[in-house]
């Protein structure tokens, strides 16, 4: 009950204050640590090379620049569109599945790339494998209007269903950094991580869409956040923490691989 | 000796003044714990009871008490039309920073708290001087005010939301407000990454040659800067390599500077 309490203050205190937008500052830099911590040291030291940062300092590069110009285009590449069996919609190019997967390709002969190309793939990888993986980022079918992502409550006022999530990372981690939050959620073995990396982006985008379903009836729509029951507020912060893991052990995967040839 | 009394007097006490944001001081002040000499970590834990980070907002916390307005001017730096630190007045940060360089040089002549006072100046004002909305160039009036301006998200029609911002605000925490999610260690791993390659070029020259040159860099930014302004969201973007640039060098210059005061 004790911990239920903390998390409704945890809620009210960062509906004031917090700003959201994808998985927001917090949560991408969360997944970009999570990411450095299992890249091998010549994926991190080509990564440094291109980018003259480490890989957090760009994870939330994608939201800044798509509202500007040259970069307009780039604003449907953060989530993925699925139809009602949970496949990505054919032929859609504004999906963030098939943008890294584009990417991975240019990038298996990154060598032969301008350096500068190399980085701007780079910073969209970083943004993109993470997006992907923020619960409100599979974007369902209009055919299925039980997956609208309408507003909730947070202490009576309206709170995008959408912005919630975006913001979940912070919200279940008061007071943390993201390279905190990173060391306390990578605590799995190297084989669940391993069982975590197989697969495509195509694998990831569709295993993501038939589990964040789960979502929508954890949160309901109009419900209020504060007076969740705690059993919903565990399970979302579960949710949250494996879907982070999920983008930091998948990104520091195609980065390894990229730069492993 | 009356002068350096007088000097730990004001330091002890409190002032107003605006500076650099404490994650922002942190960082800078991260960046050049790791870059101290043993001997320096060894002599600065002493005097501190800790690390340079966890002392470098005291400076700040010295606010809002009537007898010690003055030091609020210590957190800015004047340059002439040359864009040449020339100044000899005590309400720079410039010579705040040679006064305190001089007590813990020769610290064995001052009391304990006078010693640790200065040293918590020289983290903070070091830091401080390296802000580009903390240069006042002679010449150019607007950088000796804190005029307002806004920020565009960049969205067109009814997406766009226009942020109202300060000159100071901006660079003191606009821009490093982007990485507020990492612990200092984290920025300033990064900073090493980026700038680790020219922290010799950095740390070279003394107080008033690091003056001019972050007075270079702030110069041109008047250029384009004006009160009212719309800032772009392009425009945002494109400034925050110039903030880091300018943390690094503070980060660099101070632990230049404490290395150089105990070899």
């Amino acid at each position: 009950m004790k911990r239920f309490l903390t998390i409704v203050v945890v809620l009210s205190t960062l509906a004031v204050t917090q700003t959201v937008k994808a998985w927001n500052n917090i949560g991408h830099a969360t997944i970009a640590v999570i990411a450095e911590r299992h890249m091998t040291e010549e994926a991190k030291e080509k990564c440094r090379h291109y980018l003259k940062h480490n890989l957090p300092y760009y994870s939330a590069w994608m939201d800044y620049w798509r509202n500007c110009p040259g970069f307009e285009h780039t604003t449907s590449w953060h989530s993925v569109p699925v139809d009602v069996n949970n496949k990505q919609i054919k032929g859609e190019i504004n999906n963030a599945a098939y943008q890294i997967n584009r990417i991975c390709k240019r990038m298996r002969k990154y060598h032969k790339l301008k350096d500068s190309i190399v980085a701007d793939n780079l910073k969209y990888l970083i943004h993109m494998v993470g997006d992907m993986h923020c619960p409100t980022h599979t974007k369902y079918s209009p055919d299925e209007p039980n997956l609208k992502q309408r507003s909730v409550k947070m202490n009576g006022k309206k709170l995008g269903f959408h912005s919630y999530w975006d913001a979940s990372i912070g919200y279940y981690n008061k007071g943390m950094k993201c390279d905190h939050i990173a060391a306390k959620y990578d605590t799995l073995t190297e084989q669940q991580i391993a069982e975590i990396c197989e697969g495509t982006p195509n694998d990831w985008a569709l295993a993501n869409a038939e589990q964040m379903r789960e979502i929508y009836t954890l949160l309901p729509v109009h419900s209020e956040v504060t007076t969740l029951a705690e059993q919903n507020h565990k399970r979302m912060e579960e949710i949250v923490r494996v879907q982070a893991l999920r983008g930091g052990y998948r990104l520091a995967k195609i980065l390894n691989e990229i730069f492993s040839k | 000796m009356r002068r350096y009394i007088v000097l730990a007097l004001c330091l002890l006490a409190i002032g107003t003044a605006s500076a650099w944001n404490k994650f922002a001081q942190q960082c800078i002040a991260t960046l050049a714990e790791q870059n101290l000499t043993e001997k320096a970590k060894i002599e600065t834990t002493k005097i501190l009871g800790g690390d340079l980070a966890s002392n470098s907002w005291w400076l700040q916390t010295l606010a809002k008490q009537e007898e010690t307005k003055h030091t609020a001017s210590w957190h800015y730096i004047s340059v002439d039309a040359e864009l040449k630190s020339t100044t000899t007045s005590e309400k720079d940060g410039v010579v705040q920073i040679e006064r305190c360089t001089e007590i813990l040089k020769n610290r064995a002549e001052h009391s304990d708290s006078t010693v640790v006072a200065a040293l918590k100046s020289v983290i903070h004002l070091v830091a401080d001087m390296h802000n580009i909305s903390h240069i006042k160039i002679a010449n150019i009036p607007d950088s000796k005010r804190n005029f307002k301006f806004q920020i565009s998200n960049g969205f067109k029609g009814k997406k766009e939301k226009i942020a109202q911002s300060s000159w100071r605000k901006y660079w003191e925490s606009n821009l490093i407000g982007r990485h507020a999610s990492f612990s200092a260690e984290l920025f300033a791993a990064d900073l090493e990454t980026c700038y680790g390659a020219d922290k010799e070029r950095f740390s070279k020259g003394d107080v008033r040659h690091w003056a001019a040159d972050v007075a270079s860099l702030a110069a041109p930014q008047y250029k384009w800067a004006k009160p009212d302004m719309i800032m772009s969201r392009e425009q945002d973007n494109r400034l925050e390599q110039m903030n880091d640039k300018t943390m690094a060098r503070a980060g660099y210059r101070l632990a230049a500077l404490l290395n150089k005061i105990f070899k």
